[in-house]
């Protein structure tokens, strides 16, 4: 009974901390952490705590990027804390799959994504041109 | 002067003892002395020395007995396993592919199922 006792405080001991745990303020950052998770600002304060460990890891890693590096993970980052759990673990498993891909055929991926958003953003583009433009202000006539 | 008197006080202390010992009866006397033999037997036989066989007692007084603690043991190193497995999916494998993810060339749309 004792050690049924000691186990059952202990599990509770491993899981009370991670669900009840207080996120960490935006103040308690520190200045590199704030300049690399700037996107996530806004939603910082609703974030779990296990996400906003994992990251902060991340951000620790940002000052060691290049520039385009850095715009391209400020520009995902607040798309990237969106997802779930499953979302981010199912693109990892993707993009681990992709690069076990032979060079060849990522290249051939590469250029066939890159062609599909040319065609996406000319199709925006010729939407957007397309479509009337609905005038501000209240017409007179009846 | 102090210690002279601590002296003389305990020799006598020790003469009188002997003298009212010796107007005991003798089978007082002789079921002191089978008390304080066995006393000392009794000291000597709980005076632990380490062995190997200590070990394997100790071991013994941990290990579960009862079906109960045999469950309690097992939930907990389950808990134990499953909190080592979350800890080691948060690995940095894990946050370099994500890092990777956030600043491959290629847009993160093409890995995420929306």
């Amino acid at each position: 009974m004792k050690i049924l006792f000691i186990a059952l405080t202990l599990l509770c001991g491993l899981n009370v901390p991670q669900a009840s745990a207080a996120p960490t303020p935006w103040q308690k950052l520190t200045p590199a952490e704030q300049v690399a998770l700037a996107p996530l600002y806004p939603q910082w304060q609703n974030l779990p705590e296990t996400q906003q460990n994992n990251l902060r890891r991340l951000a620790q890693r940002y000052h060691n990027l290049d520039a385009n590096a850095k715009r391209r993970f400020l520009t995902r980052l607040a798309t990237w804390a969106q997802l779930t759990p499953a979302q981010r673990q199912a693109a990892r498993e993707k993009y681990h799959a992709f690069n076990k891909l032979p060079h060849e055929k990522r290249e051939q991926v590469k250029q066939i994504i890159k062609q599909n958003q040319i065609m996406k953003s000319q199709e925006a583009v010729s939407a957007a041109a397309s479509t009337p433009v609905s005038s501000p202000l209240p017409s007179d006539q009846p | 002067m102090n210690k002279d008197t601590h002296n003389i006080n305990h020799r006598r202390i020790a003469e009188l003892l002997n003298r009212s010992a010796g107007q005991l009866d003798p089978q007082i006397v002789a079921s002191l002395h089978q008390a304080s033999a066995a006393a000392l037997q009794k000291q000597g036989a709980h005076q632990h020395a380490f062995s190997l066989s200590t070990i394997g007692h100790r071991a013994h007084k941990i290990m579960p007995h009862s079906a109960n603690q045999w469950l309690a043991t097992t939930v907990l190193l389950a808990a134990i396993a499953f909190s080592i497995a979350d800890y080691l999916q948060q690995s940095p494998d894990q946050h370099n592919l994500d890092i990777d993810i956030l600043t491959d060339e290629l847009p993160i749309e093409v890995f995420v199922d929306q």
